[in-house]
């Protein structure tokens, strides 16, 4: 069946992006480092393949911070809206929001769909019972 | 029930750089997950959670030269921080008197308070669809009932 492409950005509209294939993984983290970085109770990520995923506007708006060596975080300097992750560990693919995708479409990758770094969630945040958990430390 | 504040232990929080710092002095008197699709925006998240705390019992320690400000209404002011793009709290114009600040950043996960009875998801309907919390939290169209 034919991958109909993905299309978000950030919510001021200056950073707009595509996706061109169904992302490769999908998980929920609870580490403190993506709580802080974007100001939430838990992040969602999903992970495309690198070439299938075009800023197509806004390159020239993003911020850059590195929340550890090799990891690099772009956002929109305007609104603040986290945008990809780069992971120099893995070259080939690269880190969106699936919260950022217009229509609240799902990013794929479904069977994937995971908590990480449980271990590190908020005491106070009531956990679903259903997906997989993972302490990763 | 009514909240003692005396009681309440200060805590702090602040973006992922270090760079923007606060502390409430108070708990807060209501939190919400909200689902709308301004804030999934601002945030790159399924849903953002917010605490409410009186302004008075907010207090910003560091960082208020390196704060980006978003306007994500002609009344709604969001700050963030330049270095790392945390959002931190926003000003709400028709209410002059709270602080929403974001719940999941302070310090080891503390709570903020007030959630009991409060804690609710907001703007359900506007939620991404595919991602179910599986939680008994009230669940509303907008805000549902402000505590009185």
């Amino acid at each position: 069946m034919p991958f109909d492409t993905l299309t978000g950005g950030c919510q001021c509209g200056a950073v707009r992006f595509e996706v061109r294939e169904e992302a490769t993984d999908l998980y929920h983290c609870h580490c403190s480092m993506c709580r802080k970085v974007h100001g939430v109770s838990f992040a969602t990520y999903a992970i495309a393949p690198r070439p299938a995923l075009t800023i197509i506007r806004g390159a020239d708006n993003l911020s850059h911070f590195d929340s550890s060596p090799g990891v690099t975080r772009n956002f929109c300097r305007t609104c603040g809206c986290q945008i990809t992750i780069d992971v120099a560990a893995s070259p080939g693919s690269i880190w969106f929001m699936p919260g950022t995708l217009d229509g609240g479409r799902h990013p794929g990758a479904a069977a994937r769909e995971r908590h990480i770094y449980v271990g590190s969630k908020l005491p106070w945040l009531h956990l679903d019972g259903v997906l997989p958990r993972e302490d990763v430390t | 029930m009514a909240t003692d504040t005396t009681a309440f232990a200060p805590r702090q929080g602040g973006c992922l750089c270090g760079a923007v710092r606060f502390e409430i002095t108070a708990p807060a008197h209501d939190v919400y997950h909200c689902h709308c699709s301004i804030c999934r925006k601002l945030q790159g998240a399924l849903y953002p959670t917010y605490a409410v705390v009186a302004r008075k019992a907010f207090h910003l320690l560091s960082g208020a030269d390196n704060l980006g400000t978003f306007d994500s209404s002609p009344t709604t002011h969001r700050h963030f921080c330049r270095t790392c793009g945390s959002h931190v709290w926003e000003e709400v114009e028709r209410k002059p008197d709270d602080i929403w600040f974001s719940a999941g950043i302070l310090d080891a996960g503390a709570d903020p308070g007030g959630r009991e009875g409060t804690e609710r998801h907001i703007f359900w309907e506007s939620r991404t669809g595919w991602y179910e919390p599986h939680d008994h939290l009230p669940r509303f169209i907008e805000f549902g009932p402000e505590k009185t």
